[in-house]
């Protein structure tokens, strides 16, 4: 427990404070609002409990409005930094772990980043390590080969490093600790990136400055921004995240102070500080509640956090990007992966010593899919709640000789559906408004071109919602019947679905939204309006997966949604792009080479086959 | 780095950059932290009735 002691300002006390007063008020509204609803026929069992699960939902919604208000009022702090033209003295590793991805692909991002710092006259500080997971032994010398073409394009003898594990303990984890075990005494600082990660050199020694220039600061995370996106979905993902997610990641940050989070990628630690308190241990019992913590990295930046160094996520840091999947049958297999991750956290909750706000970030975690059965209970309930409802009582006044009938009260249940849209609704439309007076949606083609992605953006997720919905739930309840999940490769490459892909992943959607409506028609209809919404995207759940996994990066399509590095590529994507389309024209001379064929097929089908999910032995 | 390192036969090559490429040998402690309570009543519950741990 060597770091410094960790302190937390009023300020971020009060935001705090703020932030669950505000959830808890908009909560006991939306409650009200549905006991006097329910309690027109009178409250049965099921309506109470539906009370509760109204009462849990709609303070989680307004905590996610709480986020966002609060990044819009974010005044930037002061931050301490080198100043420009003094040099770091620390050495920095940048790390990049590799799984099963397809080497030119991650290389080629390598290379760039490498460019880029060389631009800034600084690579004698800066190491890469790529750090090769890899299970495929044909992936594995692909990623050999690529390597010496980058070491020999890059001049990266010594400070170009590969090494591949054979036995994968830990995981993603483990691969970080066995560098930070061998090889953390030789670097002050570590940049830990994920095989899809691109950061500009600018940005990086931003980043070295910064760590430099606090000692206590024991890890810098970046809000990275989604980038290469073909698909309607994942354009659509690619908007939100790049409109949207600075603002609200702004309020994180106003939130939780020197408390911060850890992504687990684009962000530099202190070695020092990670190796001292980040050694994860494994939990007892068997996955998917026991062995390796899954979820590590929101581990590891309380752990930094409990042994007192500062964590902290800077949202100025600009040009730090990732991919993401590009439909969603690979978001939900991801989120399968992040669910079992998150729901292991139950097991952390109450260890020793942590800060009350990394609990805190633990139950949010948790709170993120357990969210989704709830929702779906409330659906469950209020199809069956007239069932339960207690007999009319026409004349509840003993002596009085006229019947009272119950007061209509639908019209609460209107202002409650319209509350909830307007928590998730209404922060997206103010940030395009605050977008307008600070200029920022020319950036996005014009306020107008903003406002239509958005609108866009707000009825995709409402289509897509009840599938997630869906997908979430099984994996919550497949979690906690203790299936494990496994470690796939995350596809962010193609990502086209055929129908019958489609079909086949979610015909269980299909088939529970026909019973949903059948029941509603049969003996349900008061139900038939509110439930459409929701068992019409399930109904039409193949073509909705199908239809968003389609190229949408021509025509009206490329308008939609379309991203700052859309109009003008920053300088290392343009360097990426330019490596990537070199090499594939070297990769493509190499497969018109008799000789290589057979090997280089091989080890693209391997790639294929992982990316898929079905590793070769 | 010679040619037979960019074209080898499978299982050596790994090797050979493992030797080759391989970081700085500068060994750091990574204490394994404590995470668990010596008791977990909550999770011993969940256990018994999932019958799986």
């Amino acid at each position: 427990m060597s770091g410094p002691k960790l302190g937390l300002s009023t300020a971020v006390l009060f935001r705090r404070l703020g932030a669950v007063v505000f959830s808890l008020i908009v909560s006991f509204a939306a409650t009200e609002l549905f006991i006097r609803y329910a309690n027109t026929d009178g409250m049965s069992a099921v309506d109470i409990f539906r009370c509760v699960l109204i009462a849990i939902s709609t303070a989680w919604l307004a905590w996610g409005a709480a986020l966002s208000l609060l990044g819009l009022l974010y005044v930037p702090e002061v931050i301490a930094r080198l100043p420009d033209g003094t040099a770091a003295k620390g050495r920095t590793a940048i790390l990049v772990p590799v799984y099963n991805e397809d080497p030119v692909s991650t290389f080629s991002r390598v290379a760039a980043m490498d460019e880029s710092l060389e631009r800034q006259g600084v690579t004698g500080a800066f190491d890469f390590a790529i750090l090769s997971d890899t299970t495929s032994e044909a992936i594995a010398e692909h990623e050999a080969r690529s390597w010496a073409q980058l070491v020999a394009e890059r001049r990266g003898e010594g400070r170009i490093f590969y090494r591949r594990r054979t036995v994968n303990t830990g995981k993603k984890a483990g691969n970080i600790e066995d560098f930070m075990r061998r090889s953390g005494g030789a670097y002050e600082y570590a940049l830990i990136l994920d095989a899809d990660s691109l950061m500009d050199g600018h940005t990086i020694v931003e980043m070295v400055r910064r760590i430099e220039a606090d000692p206590g600061l024991g890890l810098l995370q970046t809000l990275p921004t989604i980038i290469y996106a073909r698909s309607f979905f994942g354009r659509a993902m690619q908007f939100s995240a790049t409109y949207f997610s600075p603002i609200f990641a702004r309020g994180l940050a106003t939130l939780q102070g020197y408390e911060g989070p850890f992504w687990g990628h684009n962000a530099l630690v202190r070695v020092r500080a990670f190796a001292e308190s980040c050694g994860l241990p494994q939990l007892s019992g068997k996955p998917p509640f026991g062995g390796h913590i899954l979820s590590h990295d929101f581990v590891e930046a309380a752990l930094l956090a409990r042994a007192g160094w500062k964590v902290r996520l800077d949202p100025d840091l600009q040009a730090s990007y990732e991919e993401s999947p590009q439909n969603l049958l690979e978001h939900a297999k991801r989120d399968r992966r992040w669910c079992q991750g998150n729901l292991q956290h139950a097991r952390l909750l109450l260890a020793p010593n942590l800060r009350l706000w990394s609990r805190f970030v633990f139950a949010q975690g948790i709170m993120a899919y357990v969210a989704s059965p709830i929702w779906l209970l409330v659906r469950v309930t209020s199809i069956a709640s007239p069932f339960f409802a207690p007999r009319p009582d026409y004349f509840p006044e003993p002596h009085f000789p006229f019947p009272i009938f119950p007061a209509d009260e639908t019209i609460m249940a209107v202002f409650l559906v319209t509350g909830i849209w307007c928590l998730l609704v209404l922060p997206k439309l103010v940030i395009v408004l605050r977008g307008l007076f600070t200029g920022d949606n020319r950036q996005f083609g014009g306020t107008v071109q903003a406002l239509v992605s958005t609108l866009a953006e707000v009825l995709l997720s409402s289509i897509i919602a009840p599938l997630m919905l869906w997908f979430q739930s099984r994996a919550v309840l497949q979690v906690l019947l203790g299936a494990d999940g496994g470690w796939s490769a995350t596809d962010r490459g193609g990502g086209r679905l055929s129908l019958g892909d489609a079909w086949a992943a979610s015909k269980w959607i299909v088939l529970s939204g026909i019973l949903t409506l059948a029941f509603a028609i049969t003996a349900a209809h008061s139900m038939i309006v509110w439930l459409i919404p929701v068992a019409g995207p399930m109904i039409f759940a193949p073509l909705v997966i199908w239809g968003t996994s389609q190229n949408a990066e021509s025509g009206w399509q490329n308008y939609l949604f379309a991203t700052p590095p859309e109009f003008h590529p920053p300088s290392v994507m343009a360097l990426r792009d330019q490596i990537l389309s070199d090499w594939e024209q070297s990769e493509d001379d190499a497969m018109s080479d008799d000789d290589a064929i057979p090997a280089e097929l091989a080890a693209r089908h391997q790639v294929q086959l992982a990316s898929t999910g079905t590793v070769a032995p | 780095m010679n040619e037979d390192a960019k074209t080898p036969a499978a299982g050596r090559f790994t090797a050979e950059v493992m030797d080759r490429s391989s970081p700085p040998s500068a060994p750091l402690a990574m204490p394994k932290q404590v995470l668990e309570l010596q008791s977990n009543w909550l999770f011993a519950i969940y256990a018994r009735l999932v019958r799986r741990y």
